[in-house]
């Protein structure tokens, strides 16, 4: 054992439990969501997960109209990438697929993404496909315009060029590759 | 105010003593400064130039730094395994394009033998994407057969043909596979990487080595000769880790949930790119704890510098008064203080910058066969540059203290002085 | 600045000249006083009377509260403090009476020093045809400085030698006024002759006026004029009445 291993080791410890819940993907944090971006090539695969409460202000199905509106609304933007990410025009990127899991909507199979009484998670995913894939050197993060209580985005980033992880905030919402 | 210079130069030479010791505390401080950014830089570096194109790594359900860690830097044990069938089942995935398993657990002489397959010289790649070259002999295609890491061979003086053991596990009292000698088939060229320090050999010979041994000791009065295994099934039951590479990176976090919900076995993919990062957020703390430190001692060789300057200028009144009868003004006597400081800081950070290359260039090989990290002599680079700008620019603030006093003192002084 | 150091007439003006440290008795207060261009004036007083405190005035290194002093035809009250500093490098060398010189410089760098303050004395060498070297060299011999000393350290030369190094300094590019703060009490009394003859003569050759400070009145014989500051400044009469 020499110092750095030393170093390394408490590094490991210390990090053992964020970072296990990082790579599961199971924290639920408040104000926090994760964005796993995977491009290949021209092909960018987006996948957000993140406390619903981020999103609309509440975690349990909606109980009156106001709030039924805002998870309406809170969908709505996201099916639409364009209020989502700003990747550079030059790439010619075209949006192939996306889906947003509706949190309480009746489904046998969406039980399970709803959560318990008190925690609710919201998952999105995108695909697009670049024609100009040599532009794609990184995109920019709206989502924060959108969702105030958005603070802080844990992304993961595999790409070609390697991977990476990067944390943004509403301040600097750039995703680099 | 240029011609003043030359002036402070002399003054300076006149009080070399004072003016030296001051110059070498304010160059040690600064070579500590330069030396932790540059270990930090370079330790990243090394770190994250050790394991690219490799899209996830497999391995027991741990912390996903614990898993990096011991399964490609060789730092700490694993504490599970992950079972041979869970590797095939990865590997038949049709998005999987390669799986390299890695069985770890003996050691030779100090040094850390790798299980795995040939594949491993295929698609294993550190730096920018390079592949491990053989400077010598090829990949092991058999049984007993090892290939050595370019460290390994320089400290054991290894070459093709040469007879080891191994030793199972890896700590200080290891138990020898005395009975079942390796020929060293291969030597791989340098790569700056944990792989210069290891012994490849393939997961048959771990499985060989292993037949008559159970619980990390060997089963009493059984005994298996070499020539004999081959009689025995050397299929892999378990392997510590694997990596693995993908047909398309973008269905990488789609593979990493799949395997991390498996249910068949207990299972953890880590993205190792991300994962170092998320290592180096942690690790990343202690080094700027460090750099603080670091920054702190140079406070206090410039703190240093304002004393010894201060000091002197209650010999220097006469001195400064001379300079005021032949015209210099209290701007010039403020000028020449500060220009003194400031030289005594430039030689500092000038002599500090030497001083980190001879240290760098001294160690380099030290430090690369000790701690795997690659530590390279050169020019300051960017933040480097910019540390010693700060270094600078605290000198040149610390410069005003003696500078002002000097000031004031030419103001009250005029040419006489009273003593 | 060239035309000032050769008009003719007074090489000092003091008229109406008040002056107090902070927080003590007035110290200097004289009605008027000229000195002409190229005299010789030995002024004397006793310890305490303000002659090192006038030199400084007259020098631009402190201001006087009221009056005038013009030196060399400036009137130093119309003069930025810069400008005195300036006016005092190029137009006016001193010479203490100890500790005038720089003691790890040279015996020739003590000397080109007030060149390096001035552009003026470098110029109105190289008017000469001269450079600040050999002038440096030449006042050197001139004042009985051995050639081999000037590589010397000022800290190993003798008192003698110091003194004869400040008055070289002093000379320099030809300042047109040469002020002296007993610069001989440090030396006995055969040096002290040898050096107030070489003095005189360089000041002569240089056509520089000389201001001459001393309380040591047996010195008076060599000066052209003598001058009593007890008897100039009021403000010591105050005191002593
Ligand atoms: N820097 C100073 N601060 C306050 N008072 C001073 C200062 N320098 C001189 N004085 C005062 O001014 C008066 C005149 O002093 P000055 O040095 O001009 O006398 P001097 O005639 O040169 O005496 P000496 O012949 O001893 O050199 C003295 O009373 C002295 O105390
Ligand atoms: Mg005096
Ligand atoms: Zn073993």
């Amino acid at each position: 054992m020499n110092m750095t291993n030393a170093l390394l080791l408490f590094a490991a410890c210390t990090s053992l439990a964020p970072t296990a819940m990082a790579a599961t993907g199971h924290a639920h944090e408040h104000g926090v969501a994760s964005l796993n971006v995977a491009r290949s090539g021209g092909s960018l695969l987006i996948e957000l997960d993140g406390p619903l409460d981020n999103f609309v202000g509440f975690e349990h199905a909606p109980r009156n109209a106001e709030q039924k509106r805002r998870l309406a609304d809170a969908l709505a933007i996201l099916r639409e990438p364009a209020r989502v990410v700003n990747l550079p025009a030059a790439a010619a990127c075209r949006l192939v697929d996306a889906a947003v899991a509706e949190p309480f909507a009746e489904k046998p199979g969406a039980a399970h993404d709803a959560g318990d009484e008190n925690h609710a998670d919201l998952e999105a995913n995108w695909h697009f496909e670049c024609a100009n894939a040599a532009a794609l050197d990184g995109f920019e993060v709206t989502l924060f315009k959108h969702f105030p209580r958005l603070g802080k985005l844990r992304v993961q980033v595999a790409g070609d060029g390697g991977q990476s992880a990067q944390t943004l905030r509403p301040a600097s919402a750039q995703v680099g590759f | 105010m240029i011609r003043l210079l030359p002036l402070a130069l002399a003054s300076l030479w006149n009080r070399r003593l004072t003016a030296g010791l001051t110059v070498i505390v304010v160059a040690l401080s600064v070579s500590l400064l330069l030396g932790v950014e540059r270990l930090r830089n370079d330790a990243r570096e090394s770190f994250a130039s050790t394991v690219s194109r490799t899209d996830l790594i497999v391995g027991a359900r741990s912390g996903p730094v614990q898993l990096l860690l011991y399964s490609v830097f060789h730092i700490g044990d694993a504490t599970n395994e992950v079972s041979w069938p869970a590797v095939q089942r990865i590997a038949a995935r049709q998005e999987v394009a390669w799986v390299v398993p890695l069985s770890l657990g003996d050691s030779h002489r100090g040094f850390r033998v790798v299980g795995t397959t040939p594949d491993f010289f295929r698609h294993y790649r550190y730096g920018d994407g390079r592949r491990i070259g053989f400077a010598a002999g090829r990949p092991f295609a058999d049984v007993f057969e090892a290939v050595v890491g370019a460290e390994v061979a320089a400290r054991l003086g290894y070459r093709e043909g040469a007879r080891i053991t191994l030793a199972h596990g890896s700590g200080e009292h290891v138990a020898e596979h005395g009975d079942k000698p390796f020929s060293v088939v291969g030597v791989l060229a340098p790569t700056g990487t944990p792989v210069d320090r290891s012994v490849l050999v393939s997961l048959e010979s771990i499985e060989a080595i292993h037949l008559d041994w159970q619980g990390g000791a060997p089963i009493p009065g059984l005994k298996i000769a070499p020539e004999m295994v081959r009689k025995f099934d050397l299929a892999p039951k378990r392997v510590t880790a694997a990596l693995v590479g993908l047909e398309n990176r973008a269905m990488v976090f789609r593979l990493q949930r799949a395997i991390n919900e498996d249910t068949r076995e207990p299972l953890l993919a880590i993205l190792p790119g991300v994962t170092l990062d998320q290592l180096w957020d942690v690790v990343g703390i202690g080094a700027r704890v460090l750099l603080a430190v670091s920054a702190l001692v140079v406070a206090v060789g410039l703190a240093g510098l304002v004393a010894v300057m201060v000091a002197s200028l209650g010999e220097r009144r006469r001195e400064l008064a001379i300079l005021r009868a032949l015209g210099a003004g209290p701007r010039d006597v403020f000028f020449l203080v500060a220009a003194e400081s400031v030289l005594l800081t430039l030689a500092g950070c000038v002599l500090g910058v030497a001083l980190v290359q001879v240290l760098v260039f001294s160690m380099a090989a030290w430090l690369q066969a000790n701690y795997g990290l690659a530590v390279s002599p050169g020019w300051p680079v960017g933040r480097e540059w910019m540390l010693l700008g700060a270094v600078m620019l605290a000198g040149l603030l610390a410069s005003l203290v003696p500078a002002l006093r000097a000031y004031r003192q030419s103001l009250a002084d005029g040419m006489m002085v009273r003593m | 600045m060239e035309r000032v150091a050769t008009t003719p007439g007074r090489a000092l003006e003091l008229r109406g000249l008040r002056f107090a440290w902070p927080g003590q008795a007035p110290c200097i207060d004289i009605p008027g006083f000229p000195v002409a261009a190229g005299e010789r004036c030995f002024l004397h007083g006793p310890s305490g009377s303000g002659k090192t405190t006038l030199l400084s005035i007259v020098g631009g290194v402190l201001s006087p509260r009221e009056g005038r002093v013009c030196v060399l035809g400036e009137d130093l009250a119309q003069l930025s403090a810069r400008a005195r500093d300036r006016f005092r490098a190029d137009h006016i060398g001193f010479v203490f009476q100890l500790f005038n010189l720089i003691p790890y410089l040279s015996m020739q760098d003590n000397i080109l020093l007030a060149c390096r303050f001035s552009a003026a004395r470098r110029k109105r060498i190289a008017a000469a045809g001269s450079t600040p070297l050999a002038e440096a060299r030449r006042l050197a011999a001139r004042l009985d400085l051995p050639a081999n000393l000037l590589a010397r350290p000022a800290m190993t030369l003798s008192v003698g030698q110091q003194q004869r190094v400040a008055a070289a300094r002093a000379l320099i590019g030809r300042p047109g006024l040469i002020i002296a703060d007993e610069p001989t009490s440090a030396l006995d009394a055969d040096r002290q002759t040898r050096f107030l003859d070489l003095l005189l003569s360089e000041c002569d050759a240089a056509g520089a006026t000389l201001l001459f400070v001393s309380h040591d009145r047996r010195l008076s014989a060599h000066f052209d004029r003598v001058v009593d500051l007890s008897a100039l400044n009021q403000a010591a009469k105050e005191v002593a009445s």
